[in-house]
């Protein structure tokens, strides 16, 4: 490459093309390799940026009978989400710990703030654990010890006709 | 370089003289490459790239296929070789100090192709669809999440979705038999053509400071002969510990377990554990900023040490750097490792053994609902109308039914009801739980609506404790006459339930309040309050356990 470069400087021949058409056309040679680049990229592009509009799990919920759920002592429930991802209609199950609190039903998302995976319910420690990396949270989604940063979603929730429902917000 | 022929060129091509064993490094990289592509694609021949199928797909690889489990063990210890031998051809380079100019091209492309082979790796692990890689690459996606400002949007790029599913597989198995090939291949040329334009580095003693050598020795057939050997020692290790060493399978992802501790693969234990060691806001420090700074550096080498002598005992900066490297990564990922079995050990522990009739399991809100509808269109309420309770021959009430009976149990007695309550043969009107033809999915619901009523109030939550035994519980079990209404086997009486299975059908919770205060469990029960001490109760119980 370096050779095809080097050659018409070190020797100009009668037929070489003058300066200004050579700076012309090298404008002419890149502009329009950008331009084909980015008929063709812009729509990939478009494609790729798609999933920021996804919707996420924003809705009210049904999620259990309140009768199912005992005071003070966390239940662990699936919370079943029917939604669109992508091309089809995809279930997507949040799990959630419930159980009452001088009966009223409170309802943790149970997402450990920290990585992601679903925290445990020790009833030894009468703590949330976290398998991944150890983050302990009390009953109420306080973090207690470990890396987590954040306590638990606390979700709202209500109950109507025996039954607790959460009301999900759009994805913070 | 001559034109007329490659395969000529190449064995004439002149190599630094005393080059050795060492330089073998980069062509077993080559042939890792090409093992990688071969079994990639045999696997992606069957592999289905869809949320539904694809566990499916590689349980079918891995279990059923002829030569299935063989070939995908060979792409995955394959992947291990891989890190390991780009890290010893790194070290090697180091060591040499060939990362110098001319060669920084050289050292730069081959950063980038280790960078590919992590994320090679990365995109890999979610493929199976099983525990391991979906929560791995939750970890994963979530460490990149951490970034300030950018966080959310990244991760619903990497994503593809706002949520962890199906559109992510899709997106990752494009990636990784798609665009990181390419990248792969790519880079792997640039990296050879480098190498051909500038000539590997020649041995400290043997050279000029620009590591141009002294003396030269064709590459064939000596170092072509050593290349071969080593590919083909390669090649023997790997198949011998394909057969030694499974590709792992664990159970399908399940979004809602709560008992899987999330770990990557080995090489990847060092990061795993920088992250351990940045707890709350530090995460993008630890996870993100540190792994990145350190690439950042490795990539600006050549400028960073403008040291330009290669030997060794005029480099004590970069060999010290070098060292402190080594031991930080083997510590790192040592521990990370002892932590990995740590935390499996204690999730373990809490997920061990259950009391409550579906245990740690969650209620699946879908099927609960299910089942309340499947409740109501078959009238159960009609039957167990809750007037029945004190009589044993009409139907029991269902008010406790998630505290009396075990999940497993009430989905194979729906499907096939089987008679437990002797009915006493009078006058009396006696109703037998009907046959009501449910199918599998439909029991599962009913059961699942059923477990959910409970009152803890009644039924305490109790767990086996260690003092009691089951041969006190027999000796107890005989002392306080309890054949005289029940039944076990052959031997004992009518009266009350059968408990020939009951430990597969109760709950210990259920069976101990039973035990001590049935009063108040079932009210007007015709059961015996035989005032036992908790202890006596404890021990009745963990026989009955056993009865199934």
């Amino acid at each position: 490459m370096s050779d095809l470069n080097a050659t018409p400087a070190s020797a100009p021949h009668p037929g070489d093309l003058s300066t200004t058409r050579r700076r012309v056309l090298s404008i002419v040679a890149t502009c329009s390799g950008a331009v084909a680049a980015g008929l063709i990229g812009v729509p990939c592009l478009r494609v790729l940026l798609s999933p920021l509009d996804h919707a996420g799990l924003a809705g009210r919920h049904r999620v259990v009978p309140v009768a199912a759920l005992a005071e003070s002592r966390p239940q662990a429930v699936t919370v079943s989400i029917e939604r669109v991802a992508g091309y089809r209609k995809e279930v997507t199950q949040l799990l959630v710990w419930a159980y009452l609190e001088q009966g009223t039903p409170v309802v943790l998302d149970a997402t450990c703030t920290h990585m992601g995976c679903n925290v445990a319910w020790s009833p030894a420690e009468t703590l949330f654990v976290c398998p991944c990396h150890g983050g302990r949270y009390d009953t109420h989604g306080v973090v207690k010890s470990g890396p987590p940063p954040r306590s638990l979603r606390r979700l709202d929730a209500r109950v109507e006709d025996g039954m607790v429902w959460i009301e999900l917000g759009a994805p913070s | 370089v001559s034109a007329e022929s490659p395969w000529r060129a190449l064995k004439e091509t002149k190599l630094p003289a005393g080059i050795g064993w060492l330089h073998t490094l980069g062509s077993q990289l080559l042939f890792l490459v090409a093992t990688q592509i071969a079994t990639g694609i045999t696997l992606a021949l069957v592999y289905a790239p869809s949320a539904d199928n694809a566990y499916a797909s590689v349980a079918f690889i891995e279990r059923d296929l002829r030569g299935g489990s063989l070939v995908r063990a060979l792409h995955y210890l394959g992947a291990s070789a891989f890190v390991v031998v780009l890290f010893l051809h790194l070290l090697r380079v180091f060591a040499w100090g060939a990362y110098k100019p001319p060669r920084a091209a050289l050292w730069r492309t081959g950063l980038a192709i280790f960078g590919v082979v992590l994320a090679f790796a990365f995109t890999g692990y979610v493929l199976p669809w099983d525990l391991r890689g979906y929560f791995g690459t939750k970890v994963g996606i979530e460490v990149a999440a951490s970034t300030p400002l950018v966080g959310d949007r990244l991760k619903q790029l990497i994503q593809g979705d706002t949520q962890l599913g199906g559109v992510t597989l899709s997106r990752f198995y494009a990636i990784h038999v798609a665009v990181l090939p390419l990248a792969l291949v790519a880079l792997v040329g640039l990296h050879v053509w480098h190498l051909r334009r500038v000539g590997i580095t020649a041995p400290w003693d043997a050279t000029t400071d620009e590591g141009t050598a002294a003396r030269t020795t064709p590459f064939f057939p000596v170092q072509a002969a050593r290349d071969g050997v080593a590919v083909l020692g390669l090649a023997t290790l790997l198949l011998v510990l394909a057969q030694l060493v499974p590709a792992p399978l664990e159970a399908k992802a399940d979004p809602t377990t709560t008992t899987h501790a999330a770990s990557p693969e080995w090489y990847f234990f060092g990061l795993q554990q920088l992250l351990r060691l940045s707890p709350g806001k530090w995460t993008f420090v630890g996870g993100v900023l540190l792994p990145t700074l350190v690439a950042v550096a490795l990539f600006f080498l050549p400028e960073l040490d403008r040291n330009p002598s290669r030997r060794l005992r005029d480099r004590p900066r970069a060999l010290a750097s070098m060292a402190i490297g080594l031991v930080a990564l083997a510590v790192l990922t040592v521990w990370g490792g002892v932590n990995v079995r740590r935390e499996r050990a204690a999730i373990a522990e809490i997920a061990a053994p259950a009391t409550t009739s579906r245990g740690i399991a969650p209620i699946d809100s879908a099927l609960v609902a299910r089942g309340e509808a499947l409740y109501k269109a078959l009238a159960c309420g009609s039957c167990h109308d809750g007037a029945s309770g004190r009589d044993a021959n009409l139907p029991p009430r269902l008010d406790l039914e998630g505290s009396r009976a075990q999940f497993g149990w009430l989905v194979a007695y729906l499907e096939k009801p089987t008679p437990i309550r002797y009915l006493a043969e009078d006058t009396r009107p006696t109703l037998r739980m009907p046959s009501f033809d449910l199918q599998a999915d439909e029991s599962r619901a009913l059961a699942a609506y059923l477990v959910g009523l409970r009152e803890p109030g009644r039924v305490p939550d109790w767990r086996p404790s260690g003092r009691a035994t089951r041969q006190e519980g027999e000796k107890l079990f005989s002392q306080y006459q309890c054949l005289g209404c029940h039944r076990v086997g052959e031997q004992g009486n009518r009266v009350g339930p059968d408990l020939t299975h009951t430990g597969a059908r109760l709950t210990p919770s259920y069976m101990r309040s039973m035990i001590i205060a049935p009063d108040r469990v079932v009210p007007g029960t015709a059961m015996k309050d035989n005032k036992l001490w908790d202890e006596e109760a404890d021990a009745i119980v963990i026989y009955l356990m056993e009865l199934k």
